[in-house]
């Protein structure tokens, strides 16, 4: 297996973009992520897009895409693994690279939610999971998913409401600082337990928003690092994948994500690296109770003890691990197949200490950071390791 | 008159309309379905490796054999996580909040997803709950839901 690195990222503002189409959007995060890396659309061999689709017109979106930005003639497809699209197109460029098939890769998540109304969007995501058993009779919605975690997260552990919202109030004042985040707005623990529920006990400010997005970022092999003469390249160092069973009754527990468990035991082998090596993460935190449990599914802290790490406060800069930075899923936004390539421009970003404002820059011991990326309610999962 | 597809103002052209309704094959599991009209909430076993499955399959998932039995879920189970749902998908906008719940039926080794019944009060459902799985039909659709057990 070859190395791979990230030499370039792109990112398109995240929100409601009435303004652009899904090739459009693409463009925003496209152009800049090429310009970083100091190459052309010519010099791309393969194109993987993460995108879900259904809530925008295009069938086929990854071939507009290449069309619209001139990158007809590459190699190209669509990838799902719901909310974890972005990581699977991104683990089939890290592929083609490590395994000697291309030098040059540009992966590309992109999702416009917004061109259906809101009750079309959250059955099209309710819809993901096991239709006919969990859809068709019962209309599970995610944010409903999600619930059924909380729900047995605070009667095994005694989570409460308030421990929610205070990874809601974290990421929303991360988000104000993060220009391309769709939610600039600080928030209290008593507005988050204010909002209406959505579905119990999540209330709005429990959830991720529904939005726009799209984010780009080139892969390349060591060779093509060195004739770029790329100074920073932030490494690959580890990559684990996993799944969970698409009936959520098939499940053992629902005090945290099983996919976590096992995609992350995956990349910090690979990577040679442990929790407590890692300066900072993204976690997929579409809703708070997932942020919670993915602390402690990821092993930054004990089972049961996720509260706790949120509650002193060491998810912050400055704490023992920093996460979502960028201000997570829950008020950056969440278009679902932009997400998990999002992750990595913002790791890329941190790994090479470039943040703006400088109060949203981790300082780095190691030069090492995870992103964690789940589909569906631990369907998928993908946990990536960077390393500078 | 039809508005036109392109409005100047939003700077938005409103695409053609798709609706979509699947006519989802359930013949291997009929019994299932026909098990509901009778009062009885059915899962699969395996008769090769004994696994237990909800929701019920035609093939065994741990060994891939096809010879399979029904078992009826009829002991008291206890609700393991729930949700009230009140942001409601599209195809849900007619109905009043509504329960989700997964319950555990340790006799029977399975967990199954069912609404709490909707004349449960709300505020007597936790985890913990102690409850039976019972067959209706709702809106012309054979279902299952929860009810306490005491």
């Amino acid at each position: 297996m070859r190395k791979v690195a990230i030499i370039g990222i792109g990112h398109a503002k995240f929100g409601r973009r009435q303004d652009v189409n899904v090739c459009e959007i693409a463009f925003e995060a496209i152009k800049p992520a090429l310009e970083d890396a100091g190459v052309s659309a010519k010099d791309i061999e393969y194109m993987p897009v993460g995108t879900i689709g259904m809530w925008y017109e295009e069938g086929l979106p990854a071939v507009v895409i290449a069309d619209y930005c001139g990158l007809s003639g590459v190699g190209l497809a669509r990838f799902e693994a719901a909310c974890a699209s972005g990581s699977a197109a991104f683990f089939s460029g890290y592929m083609a690279i490590a395994s000697g098939m291309a030098d040059l890769v540009l992966v590309v998540g992109v999702e416009k939610m917004r061109e259906v109304d809101t009750p079309t969007a959250v059955e099209l995501i309710g819809r993901a999971g096991s239709y006919l058993w969990e859809f068709e009779n019962f209309g599970l919605t995610f944010p409903g998913y999600y619930a059924l975690h909380a729900t047995a997260h605070m009667a095994k552990f005694g989570t409460t409401e308030e421990d929610l919202a205070l990874v809601a109030v974290k990421n929303h004042h991360y988000a104000n600082m993060n220009p391309y985040a769709h939610l600039h707005e600080e928030i209290t623990v008593e507005k988050a337990l204010a909002s209406p529920v959505v579905a119990w006990p999540l209330k709005l400010y429990d959830c991720c928003t529904i939005c726009d997005g799209a984010a780009a970022v080139v892969l390349a092999s060591e060779e093509k690092v060195k004739e770029l003469g790329i100074d920073t390249p932030v490494w690959v160092a580890g990559l684990g994948f996993s799944s969970d069973s698409g009936n959520l009754t098939k499940r053992q527990s629902y005090v945290g994500l099983m996919a976590t468990v096992w995609a992350s035991q995956k990349a910090y082998k690979m990577a040679k690296v442990g929790p407590e090596d890692v300066d900072c993460a993204t976690v997929h935190d579409c809703f708070t109770i997932a942020e919670i449990m993915a602390y402690e599914d990821l092993g930054f802290c004990k089972k049961g003890e996720g509260p706790k790490l949120i509650r002193e406060e060491q998810t912050y800069v400055g704490g023992k691990i920093p996460v979502n930075m960028d201000g997570g899923l829950k008020a950056k936004g969440h278009p679902i197949g932009a997400t998990g390539v999002s992750m990595m421009v913002e790791l890329t970003r941190q790994l090479r200490e470039e943040v703006e404002p400088r109060e949203r820059q981790v300082p780095m011991k190691n030069y090492v950071a995870l992103a964690h990326n789940v589909g569906g309610t631990g369907h998928y999962c993908y946990v990536t390791i960077l390393r500078r | 008159m039809r508005a036109m597809a392109y409005d100047p103002a939003s700077g938005v052209l409103r695409s053609r309309t798709l609706t979509l309704s699947y006519e989802i094959p359930v013949s291997k599991i009929a019994r299932f379905w026909e098990a509901l009209a009778e009062g009885k909430v059915l899962g699969t076993v395996c008769k090769k490796c004994g696994r237990k499955m909800f929701p019920p399959q035609a093939v065994c998932d741990k060994c891939h054999s096809t010879d399979i039995d029904w078992f009826e879920i009829k002991s008291v189970g206890e609700v393991v996580a729930f949700t009230h749902i009140v942001v409601r998908p599209a195809s849900f906008q007619d109905q009043k909040v509504y329960t989700p719940a997964i319950a555990e039926f340790k006799e029977e080794g399975v967990r199954v997803l069912a609404w709490v019944a909707p004349e449960v009060p709300k505020r007597q459902i936790k985890v913990g709950m102690k409850v039976r799985v019972e067959p209706r039909i709702e809106d012309n659709r054979r279902t299952w839901v929860f009810v306490p057990a005491e």
